[in-house]
C-alpha cells in the first residue's frame, strides 16, 4: 500500500503542477481556431509565408546555376552560400510548425484520412528510406491522429536530413572538393526535395486546420 | 482547563467548516455555477447534513424510534451512522468524478473513448483491490471492525477516486481540452486532500491511534483549507470573454 500512495502523490502532483500552470484561455483560443474560419485564415497566413521563404531560396538557387552556367564559379559559390543562409532559417521554422501541428493533432480525433509520403516524390536516398518507412509503419497504426504524427515526425526528421546534406554539399563547393559537379546535382535533388517536403507539410496543416466536420464544430463552439 | 480549551477549539474548526460550505454552496447558487456539477452540490449538501446530525441529532434512541433499527440506541453518535456517511460520501466522490469525466470529455469523440477505457480500468482496479482488502476486514470485535475498515479499506476507495482525478486530469492535458474554470477547481482541490486523507488513514492503520490527534490536525486543516479555495472559487466573477493575453498561440505564431 506505501509503494501505492507514494506513486499516487508523485504522479498526483506533476500532473496538477502542469494542469495549473496551463493557460486555459491559450487553449480556449487554440481551440477557436480549429473551429472557426479563423484557421482558415491563419492557414492562408503561414501558406503564404511559406512560399514566400521557398521563393527567396528558389531565386537565389536559380541565380547560382545560371551564374555557374556563364563560369563565374566565385560568384555561383557566394549565392549558394547565400542560398544555404535562407535555408537554415526556413528549416527551423518549419520543424516549429511542424511541432506545433503534432500538439494540435491530439485535439483533433475525427481527422481526415493522412495518406503515407510517397518515395517516388522524393530524390534522395535517405529521405526515400524514410517516406518507405513512413509507409510500412503506417500499416500498423490504427488511428488516423498517431498516422498524422507519425508523418509529422517523418517529415520533421527530412527536413533535418536535407538541411544536413545541403550544408554538405555546399561546404564541399565552397572547398573546391572533387567531384564538384556531383554536389550541384546533389543541390538540384535537395531543392526538389524540400518543394515536396514542404507541399505535404503544407498539406498536413491544411488537414489540420479544416478537419472537424461543420456540425461537429458547432456542437464544440457550443461547449466553449 | 486545556481540554476546554481543545473542545472550544475543535468546535470552532467544526462550526468553520459548516459555514465554508454554507458559503461554497451560496456562491455556487448565486453565481449559477451549481449547473456546473449538480454532484458536486449533492456531495456537498450530504457532507453538511451528515456532519449536523452527528452533533446535533439525537445521542439516544428509544427502541420505539424508527431510526432505531437502522442506527441503533446511540442515534446519529453510533459508529453505524458514521459508516452510513462515510459510505454515502464516497461514493458521492465517485459520482462527481464520474460527472466531471462525462461533461468535459462528452463532446470530443476521440479523448471520450480513451477516457471511457482508462476510467473503467481505474474502477475496476479500485474493486479489485477493495475487494481484495475487505477479506482482511476480519475482527470480531465491532470498534476493531470500524478501525480496520478506517485503515484499510477507506484508503483504497480514496486512492481509487484520487486516480480517477488524476487520470481524467492526464487526459486533458494530452488532448489539450478545454476546462470549466469550477471543474479544475474541484479536480485540483479534492486530488490533494484526498491524498492527504489517504495518507492519514494509512499513517493510522500503520503506526496506530496514538497519532491520532497529529493526523486529525493535519485533516482538518487540508479540509478547511479546501473549502476555503472552493469558496473562493464559488465566489469569482464569471471569466470574461477569451482573450488570450501574452504571446500569442503555438500555431499562430508560426505565421507571423
Amino acid at each position: 500500500m506505501l509503494w501505492m500512495i507514494g506513486l499516487s502523490v508523485l504522479s498526483c502532483f506533476v500532473v496538477l503542477f502542469l494542469l495549473g500552470r496551463r493557460d486555459e484561455r491559450a487553449i480556449r483560443r487554440d481551440w477557436e481556431l480549429l473551429l472557426t474560419p479563423k484557421g482558415e485564415s491563419l492557414y492562408r497566413n503561414i501558406e503564404g509565408r511559406v512560399h514566400n521563404e521557398l521563393a527567396l531560396v528558389d531565386l537565389t538557387y536559380d541565380e547560382a546555376f545560371a551564374v555557374r552556367e556563364l563560369g563565374s564559379v566565385d560568384e555561383a559559390k557566394r549565392l549558394l552560400d547565400v542560398g544555404y543562409r535562407v535555408i537554415e532559417k526556413f528549416s527551423p521554422n518549419m520543424l516549429n510548425l511542424l511541432t506545433a501541428m503534432a500538439n494540435f493533432s491530439r485535439m483533433v480525433s475525427a481527422m481526415a484520412p493522412v495518406t503515407p509520403l510517397r518515395p517516388r516524390d522524393f530524390k534522395l536516398t535517405q529521405i526515400v528510406s524514410l517516406a518507405y518507412l513512413n509507409g510500412l509503419v503506417h500499416q500498423f497504426l490504427v488511428s488516423t491522429a498517431e498516422r498524422y504524427r507519425l508523418k509529422l515526425y517523418i517529415l520533421g526528421q527530412s527536413f533535418g536530413l536535407a538541411t544536413r546534406f545541403l550544408l554538405d554539399s555546399t561546404q564541399k563547393i565552397a572547398r573546391g572538393a572533387p567531384e564538384a559537379e556531383r554536389e550541384w546535382e546533389q543541390i538540384q535533388a535537395i531543392r526538389e526535395d524540400f518543394q515536396s517536403l514542404t507541399d505535404e507539410s503544407l498539406e498536413s496543416l491544411r488537414v489540420l486546420l479544416t478537419s472537424l466536420a461543420a456540425e461537429r464544430r458547432e456542437d464544440l463552439l457550443k461547449g466553449l | 482547563m486545556s481540554e476546554t480549551v481543545s473542545a472550544i477549539v475543535k468546535g470552532g474548526v467544526f462550526w468553520a467548516g459548516q459555514v465554508l460550505i454554507v458559503v461554497v454552496l451560496s456562491g455556487l447558487f448565486l453565481r449559477r455555477r451549481y449547473r456546473a456539477c449538480p454532484s458536486f452540490v449533492l456531495y456537498l449538501l450530504a457532507t453538511l447534513i451528515g456532519d449536523l446530525l452527528l452533533i446535533l441529532g439525537p445521542r439516544h434512541l428509544n427502541p420505539e424510534s424508527s431510526l432505531f433499527g437502522l442506527l441503533g440506541a446511540k442515534g446519529f453518535y453510533s459508529r453505524d451512522f458514521w459508516m452510513l456517511k462515510e459510505l454515502t460520501l464516497n461514493l458521492l466522490k465517485f459520482a462527481v468524478a464520474l460527472e466531471l469525466a462525462f461533461r468535459t470529455f462528452r463532446s470530443f469523440p476521440g479523448a471520450r473513448s480513451t477516457a471511457r477505457s482508462v476510467m473503467l480500468l481505474l474502477v475496476a482496479v479500485t474493486l479489485v483491490s477493495v475487494v481484495t482488502v475487505a477479506a482482511q476486514v476480519s475482527a470480531i470485535d465491532l470498534e476493531d471492525r470500524v478501525n480496520q475498515i478506517i485503515g484499510r479499506l477507506q484508503p483504497r476507495v480514496l486512492n481509487g477516486t484520487v486516480w480517477l482525478f488524476t487520470g481524467m486530469a492526464v487526459l486533458i492535458l494530452w488532448y489539450r481540452l478545454p476546462v470549466d474554470r469550477f471543474h479544475k477547481a474541484i479536480l485540483t482541490g479534492f486530488v490533494p486532500y484526498l491524498l492527504i486523507f489517504t495518507i492519514g488513514l494509512n499513517a493510522l492503520d500503520s503506526y496506530g491511534w496514538n497519532i491520532r490527534d497529529l493526523i486529525n490536525y493535519v485533516h482538518t486543516t487540508a479540509y478547511l483549507l479546501l473549502l476555503a479555495y472552493w469558496a473562493w472559487e464559488a465566489w469569482a466573477p464569471p471569466a470574461p470573454p477569451t482573450v488570450a493575453r501574452g504571446p500569442a498561440p503555438v500555431l499562430e505564431r508560426q505565421a507571423v
